[in-house]
């Protein structure tokens, strides 16, 4: 009896692993997806209404999601004109957000350069720079779909596979 | 000036600075009732106009005359000023940069200048800013008291040309006046007023709600050009009375007529230091040769907010104020 109860919990904290490793691919593909539409979202603010930086973040933390504490904290930072720059905001904020581990190297560099050419640019310039974004996180998304596709699965049968094998051989 | 208004003015002051300029200006202690001008030039030391002169800002935090204990202003400091001028969105002021001032909240009025950059249609943009200049808005409240019969009478108000140099307080006067008009007192009742607003200084608008006091039947159309925002509000919002800022091109004077001529009273003001100077313009010169204008409010040069004369059409003295004494026949200020 206390061998199967081992058993089943070696079965179930395997997967367990399996399944956590899917859930951080797909945060990390829902962060991009947020990521891309937060994008849009600046360009048409930008190019339709002319708001300016801290009205936009107001604007984007209520939109809620992955990143919401991200941007209520930048529009705070910037409120209280500290003497330090957007990009740092940026950087300090973005180590912030509790999700952040799901995401890859390539995706936290695209992000920081995001910040790093946000609001010190004429507009025909900042709306331009934003393209370019959009377009690289498109394929990162991309690559991040096709990567949830062929890991997720994987995952989750290597996790199951391997805690079978553990209570095989612990038996 | 309340305790309230004037700490809300520093704040809006200080945040926009600096935080080494910021630190230094707070140490100076200063009444914001009285400081008129902010000074920073890249190289140069940091200056302020406080009750009509210039002043050093010295590296302890106190005003001198003396410029060798100044501090200089650097490029770092200018560069961090226009972030938080701009907050931190310098696309969002190209229209203004062109134009050479951005208004920031509180209606204060920032002057920059440095690089232009041109093309064949004109001023393109603004890079390399150097040179800043803020301007503090004043409210002062009953400010128009003295002129208010003078441009209202029985329930009429009169077609009113404020006229003035620079920095003489031609926006502050015509911002109590058309509160006191928009409000109403015991002699008239309240009118409608439609307020264009082309750079911010009137209502000074933030995020679309006035933070001065236009008066309960004002309607603002902020950040509009004079002549297009004159049209939209005769089509839009019924006013009785539309008031401008600071009109002078041919478009402005067009639109002005065409808003008298549609049974709307004009509240606007012109730089300028007499009626003669008015009449020499090109434009408007003729506004006033043809007596479009019904009264005319002169203030007085290199004083601020002092009225030295209201004129009616033909030009005659309705109210003379020089040098405080009082002319023959006429009524004191």
């Amino acid at each position: 009896m206390l061998k199967l109860l081992g058993v089943c919990l070696i079965v179930c904290g395997c997967s367990g692993l399996g399944w956590y490793a899917v859930t951080g691919y797909l945060v990390r593909l829902r962060m991009l997806e947020e990521a891309e539409q937060a994008l849009h979202f600046l360009y048409g603010e930008i190019e339709y209404s002319g708001c300016d930086m801290i009205e936009l973040l107001d604007k984007l933390a209520l939109r809620g999601g992955y990143f919401c504490s991200f941007w209520s904290g930048m529009a705070g930072g910037l409120k209280g004109y500290d003497g330090q720059c957007f990009f740092k905001h940026w950087q300090q904020e973005i180590r912030k957000i509790p999700e952040i581990r799901n995401l890859q190297e390539e995706d936290l560099e695209l992000l920081m350069e995001v910040g790093e050419n946000l609001g010190n640019m004429d507009r025909y310039t900042q709306l331009h720079t934003l393209e370019i974004f959009q377009e690289r996180l498109h394929i990162i998304i991309g690559q991040a779909r096709e990567e949830y596709r062929d890991k997720a699965k994987v995952s989750l049968v290597v996790g199951v596979t391997m805690g079978c094998l553990l209570a095989l051989a612990l038996i | 000036m309340k305790q309230a208004v004037k700490e809300k003015k520093a704040e809006e002051i200080y945040r926009i600075l600096a935080l080494p300029l910021r630190k230094l200006l707070k140490a100076c202690q200063l009444d914001f009732s009285k400081l008129q001008e902010v000074r920073l030039r890249i190289g140069a030391p940091f200056l302020v106009v406080y009750d009509g002169r210039e002043y050093f800002v010295d590296s302890r935090g106190g005003l001198s005359k003396e410029d060798g204990r100044s501090i200089l202003v650097n490029r770092e400091q200018i560069r961090e000023t226009m972030e938080y001028i701009s907050n931190y969105s310098m696309y969002a002021f190209e229209e203004e940069l062109r134009q050479g001032y951005i208004t920031v909240q509180g209606g204060h009025r920032v002057g920059v200048a440095g690089k232009m950059i041109w093309e064949k249609q004109g001023a393109k943009n603004m890079k390399h800013i150097s040179f800043l200049n803020i301007r503090l808005a004043h409210e002062v409240i009953g400010c128009a008291n003295r002129i208010l019969p003078y441009v209202m009478q029985e329930e009429r108000l009169f077609h009113t040309l404020i006229i003035s140099p620079p920095r003489c307080g031609k926006t502050t006067l015509l911002r109590d006046l058309i509160r006191q008009l928009s409000d109403g007192r015991k002699e008239f009742a309240g009118m409608t007023v439609g307020v264009v607003d082309e750079r911010s200084e009137l209502g000074a608008c933030y995020l679309g709600i006035p933070q001065n006091d236009l008066g309960c039947r004002t309607d603002i159309l902020d950040g509009c050009p004079k002549v297009q925002g004159m049209m939209m509000l005769v089509r839009s919002m019924a006013p009785q009375v539309i008031a401008v800022d600071e009109v002078g091109s041919r478009e402005d004077v067009e639109a002005m007529e065409y808003v008298m001529n549609c049974g709307i009273y004009l509240l606007a003001t012109v730089h300028g230091n007499s009626i003669d100077d008015i009449k020499n313009k090109p434009v408007l010169g003729r506004l006033v040769r043809e007596r479009v204008f019904e009264r005319y409010i002169v203030m007085e040069p290199g004083m601020v907010g002092k009225i030295s004369s209201v004129f009616d059409e033909r030009g005659s003295i309705l109210l003379s104020c020089q040098d405080g004494k009082t002319l023959p026949n006429r009524e004191a200020c």
